[in-house]
């Protein structure tokens, strides 16, 4: 394959290096003719002319960047800083009385390391450059350093082929050789063209440097030794090289001008180049798979899909992270809640604020107090990630696989903040968006006004408080609306006695009860220090906490603690009737994606109904958790399906089952819409309709309510026997549930009625299916259909349509499969088999106390706010089927088959019953 | 009847707004009511967040009691009557529009200006179309000849508006092709 080139020239001919700013929003170049140029890569932009900064008055021979500055250096000795997003000059750092070679900047860019033409390095502190750190040892003119990506050690090289790894945090103090690995690469002079650049892995485990048979070296960390060589590729001595981002592939470039990627597990060249002229920098592109390289002819190449990919099926070089770049543990780290708008931008402020801090401390121990800053830095963010239990170990794994971070169920940001993260006065979000009501917060600088709205107004009234702790989380349930906060240490308050109250005010819950005066009961509760809410619920008979300690503290309405247990890394929490789903990250998955599993949990009895893994589809997180109107567990992830836990209640049965596929119905529609789920009935979904790719969340006011039918992802779905066959399978696991819960809940006699129409439904559509089968005359699917009939008249019915299709073969077996399923049932008419065969036989069953189906919208059937474009017609459409129906197969119950009645009609042959009976 | 002449050959427009009361129209409600039973039919149950479909008239009535909110139909969005405008603007035809466009849309800027977003932008677009059909509708006076006129997609109100005229001027014209005629047979 031709690689795919961009070239253009970019300053004089002689010494020029390239780097990629950290964001990769620009390319800084610099050479031999003093100059500076800054060209964007976005690639409307990328022809544009690039922005020459004039500083120096010698070449320049080194660039280092950072998040927010970049530092060049060069032939006169001085270091400049710019500023990354303005390319203002900032300052000039250092002056020195020799050329320098490279320059490095720390990890957190507190400090910059120097070679120059000297055998010292020399450290500066960025901020304050009267703090300098000599380090000395070798015994030629330094050309290369580079600090370790952890801040742990620097590493140099020297004119003799010498090169030393020093510990910055000695136990002596100060910064000591910890390996000396002498001759390793080739020895040149200081103004050869071989740069000698030693260079970290970015996950900080190893450092390649070039050796002396046109090899590269790769030392491992702390033993210092040689633990790869990547031989048999270069032709002639190795001028420099670069890690790609996520260490995966190493470039690097010779004196004749080759440019070859290595990929390193293989330790082979996957990918060469020969450019005209000797290649003097490299640099990757920190997130796509892009090299930039210079010349001695002062031009610059971008080459595109460096790594061929889709040939060899080879890994992305920057994807896939097994880097700690500082941006992303501030991302991990900093960036806890999603819908709270805020946390990031506090992550990097704590970042700033360590770096500050560094500024501060003295002269003799800066470097070890910056160490410390460093660690604690990541320290500091590392309770807050979701995966606790294992951060401080495996924080490569975590970044990996960034797990999911908490949410609360129908909650939303603040959609204006200002720099630091926090809104606007009069800015607004949603708590909670349920069935029940809406909870939404009105942030007003000071304090936060919180209003609790409800749907039906007619057994809950409004109301709203002022809310100084600024409640963060929130749950609504039909008992009561509970509130929480986490730690916070921002704002110093009185309290109840007047007094000041300095230092970090607790996390807290705060309940309160809905209806009637006599129980207005409302219960605060304090957190004590270091433990905080993650998340939220609250049911008909309890409030459920996840706290950072890893405890679900379960507390009854009044306030009453019941019960408390371990469950790490929560993710979300939602609860109805007396039950809890609870899910969690459940360690990572085998492609390196986040695991989470769910368990449903007993509020009442204290019991674990039901564990299970909660999938996604491919590459999607949770969006939604939550119970239907009849307590049947749902989630919904950011593709838009919604999937239902099905058989929640048998022991190691449960699956989730996909109902609703969000993007397809979006797809079939024509619109660009997704659907934000606020609640499930039994056959649609209660959702906000969001126009838009850009509009993830619902705004002010609040948009209206839209139900759409569920419809489970089967094939062929354009057919009517499909439509058909997928009605059916809803039906009967949404009813298989719902009997289900009625036995749990003892209360099968209540929902007699209503559970043996839902059959009688399901019976009418499984009898249209059996009418097509046999005007298509496939007997064996009638045969499968027929044995999935409820009640024993519609196998009675089936009889009847097969003997009008002309198919006595196929009604004989229907009145054996008649036999076999109703001949032992006594009242088979009203016993369906579902109770007798299924019900009876199977494994024990979680029972609860409390009725889960009381919902008043656990059995309605309201018309679908979509897909309608005339409701009343298709009402009344159904109206008059139904009551032909019933005329009709009472009056044909009378008529067995094979009475003298029937046999008129059938030996007629011109009866028109099945169609219309059936239709 | 004890009305003038002129005003019983054609409807005021109080009495089509009453008509178009009975076309149905979604609201959800904010209490919780079993089926509503009428002599004619049942409206209900209500059950919030649920939608319900209710004629205009009881939307109107419980919305004025503060019972429920009005979820205003498809078309009556701004894009909507945008797009409708549109095809008014760039076709000589009368574009298809519900038949009581013009009082639906009365009523609701009327009882719910807080559940319509953009209402200013909707009223002017309202407007605009009701001026288009106008000018339209004068247009076609000159087309009046006698025996036949086609009025398709013509909403209740703007029938409304020109029956008396449009009436009276083809009986006129009738009556003046019938002389024409007879002239003819006399010559």
């Amino acid at each position: 394959m031709k690689p795919s080139l961009n070239q253009r020239y970019a300053h004089a001919e002689g010494h020029t290096v390239v780097k990629y700013t950290v964001d990769g929003s620009a390319i800084i170049t610099a050479g031999s003719d003093s100059l500076i140029r800054v060209f964007k890569t976005a690639k409307d932009e990328r022809d544009a002319a690039a922005t020459t900064i004039d500083k120096h008055s010698e070449a320049i021979q080194s660039i280092a960047v950072h998040r927010s500055s970049f530092a060049t250096a060069g032939d006169d000795g001085i270091v400049c800083v710019f500023g990354n997003s303005t390319l203002d000059f900032e300052k000039m750092l250092v002056r020195s009385i020799s050329a320098v070679r490279m320059i490095s900047y720390s990890p957190t860019g507190s400090k910059i390391a120097v070679a120059s033409d000297e055998e010292t390095i020399r450290m500066f502190n960025v901020n304050d450059i009267s703090i300098v750190i000599p380090i000395k040892g070798h015994k030629k003119f330094v050309k290369c350093v580079e600090f370790d990506p952890k801040g742990d050690f620097l590493i140099s090289s020297a004119c003799d082929g010498e090169v030393r790894v020093w510990d910055l945090d000695s136990a002596e103090g100060g910064v000591s050789c910890v390996a000396t690995l002498p001759s390793i690469a080739p020895s040149t002079d200081q103004d050869s063209n071989i740069r000698a650049t030693v260079s970290w892995r970015p996950n900080g485990a190893a450092f390649a440097v070039p050796g002396k048979n046109k090899d590269v070296q790769l030392i491992g960390r702390g033993t210092w030794q040689p633990i790869a060589v990547l031989k048999d590729g270069h032709d002639e001595n190795i001028t420099t090289l670069d890690w790609s981002p996520n260490g995966n592939y190493l470039a690097t470039a010779t004196t004749s001008g080759q440019v070859c990627i290595w990929d390193i597990s293989e330790k082979e060249i996957v990918a060469k180049y020969q450019n005209a002229i000797e290649v003097s920098g490299l640099s990757w592109h920190p997130t796509g798979n892009v090299l930039a390289f210079t010349d001695r002819y002062g031009q610059m190449t971008t080459w595109e899909d460096v790594v061929p990919m889709q040939e060899k099926t080879l890994p992305h070089p920057a994807l896939a992270h097994a880097t700690i770049s500082h941006e992303e543990v501030d991302e991990l780290f900093g960036e806890r809640r999603e819908p709270n708008g805020s946390r990031r931008q506090r992550g990097i402020d704590d970042m700033d604020r360590d770096d500050g801090e560094d500024n501060m401390s003295d002269l003799d121990d800066f470097v070890i107090d910056d160490e410390d800053a460093d660690i604690g830095a990541i320290r500091q963010h590392q309770p807050r990630s979701t995966n606790g239990a294992n951060a401080s170990t495996s924080v490569i794994q975590q970044l990996l696989s960034a797990p999911q971070q908490p949410f609360q169920s129908g909650s939303t940001p603040y959609k204006h903040t200002n720099d630091r993260g926090e809104p606007l006065e009069g800015e607004r979000r949603y708590l909670a968006f349920n069935m029940v009501g809406v909870i939404y917060t009105i942030f007003q600088g000071t304090h936060s006004v919180i209003n609790v709205e409800f749907h039906d107004k007619s057994q809950n009234r409004n109301f709203h408080f002022q809310d100084y702790f600024n409640y963060s989380m929130a749950a609504l349930g039909k008992k009561g609306a509970v509130f929480a906060v986490e730690a916070s240490d921002s704002v110093q308050r009185e309290n109840d006695e007047g007094e000041e109250q300095p230092g970090r005010n607790p996390s807290r819950i705060y309940y309160r009860a809905l209806g009637g005066l006599a129980d207005n009961a409302e219960w605060s509760m304090r957190l004590p220090d270091g433990e905080e809410v993650i998340a939220l619920a609250v049911n008909d008979v309890s409030v459920i906490v996840a706290t950072s300690a890893n405890y679900i503290r379960i507390f009854t309405l009044s306030g009453l603690q019941v019960h408390i247990f371990n469950l790490s890394n929560m993710v979300a929490i939602a609860a109805a009737a007396d039950l809890a789903l609870l899910v969690y990250h459940g360690g990572i998955g085998v492609k390196g994606e986040p695991k989470l599993e769910c368990l449903v949990y007993n509020t009442d009895k204290m019991e674990t109904i039901q564990r299970n893994v909660m999938v996604t589809s491919p590459g999607a997180t949770i969006q939604w958790i939550g119970f239907s109107e009849t307590s049947l567990p749902a989630s919904c992830d950011s593709n838009g399906i919604l999937s239902v836990l099905f058989k929640q209640r048998r022991p190691d049965q449960a699956t989730w089952v996909p109902v609703f596929d969000g993007s397809k119905v979006a797809q079939e529609r024509g619109l660009d819409e997704h659907y934000w789920p606020v609640g499930l009935l039994r056959d649609q979904i209660m959702c906000l309709v969001l126009k838009g790719k850009t509009n993830q969340y619902p705004a002010f006011p609040r948009p209206v309510i839209s139900n759409i039918i569920l419809q489970m992802p089967f094939l062929h779905m354009d057919t009517e026997t499909t439509k058909l066959e997928e009605s059916y399978v809803r039906t009967n696991i949404m009813s298989t549930h719902e009997r289900d819960e009625a036995t749990a809940t003892s209360q099968e006699d209540e929902f007699h009625k209503i559970l043996s129409n839902a059959d009688v439904e399901m019976d009418k559509t499984l009898l249209r299916l059996i009418q097509f089968a046999c005007k298509a005359e496939k007997s064996q699917r009638a045969i499968d259909i027929a044995k999935s009939l409820h009640l024993s008249r519609s196998l009675d019915a089936a009889v009847k349509i097969a003997t009008h299709h002309r198919m006595p073969a196929l009604a004989e077996r229907f009145n054996q499969i008649k036999e076999t399923k109703f001949m032992s049932s006594i009242n088979d008419d009203l016993t369906s088999s579902f109770e007798s065969q299924t019900l009876n036989q199977g494994p024990r069953i979680f029972s609860s106390s409390n009725s889960s189906l009381s919902s008043q919208l656990a059995f309605q059937e309201p018309t679908p706010s979509l897909f309608s474009p005339s409701v009343r017609n298709i009402k009344l459409a159904q109206r008059k089927r139904d009551q032909l129906l019933s005329q009709d197969t009472d009056s044909d119950m009378d008529n067995i088959p094979g009475s003298p009645a029937r046999k008129k009609t059938r030996e007629g042959q011109a009866s028109p019953i099945p169609s219309r009976t059936l239709l | 009847m004890a009305l003038p002449q002129k005003i019983q050959r054609q409807f005021s427009p109080e009495e089509i707004q009453f008509i178009a009361g009975n076309e149905f129209i979604s609201i959800i409600p904010n209490f919780t009511l079993d089926k509503m039973e009428f002599i004619q039919t049942s409206y209900g149950p209500f059950m919030p967040p649920l939608q319900a479909q209710v004629p205009l008239w009881l939307a109107v009535a419980l919305k004025k009691n503060r019972k429920c909110s009005i979820v205003p139909p498809n078309w009556f969005t701004k894009d909507n009557l945008q797009a409708l405008l549109q095809n008014e603007e760039d076709h000589d035809e009368f574009a298809k529009v519900p038949f009581h466009y013009m009082e639906i849309a009365h009523m609701l800027i009327e009882v719910a200006p807080d559940e319509i977003p953009d209402i200013e932008h909707i009223r002017k677009l309202l407007k605009d179309i009701r001026e288009c059909r106008q000018r339209k509708t004068r247009d076609l006076l000159g087309k009046v000849d006698g025996t036949r006129l086609e009025l398709h997609n013509m909403s209740r109100m703007e029938l409304n508006e020109i029956r008396p005229l449009f009436s009276a001027a083809f009986n006129e014209m009738t009556k003046l092709q019938f002389l024409d005629n007879q002239d003819e047979v006399m010559e």
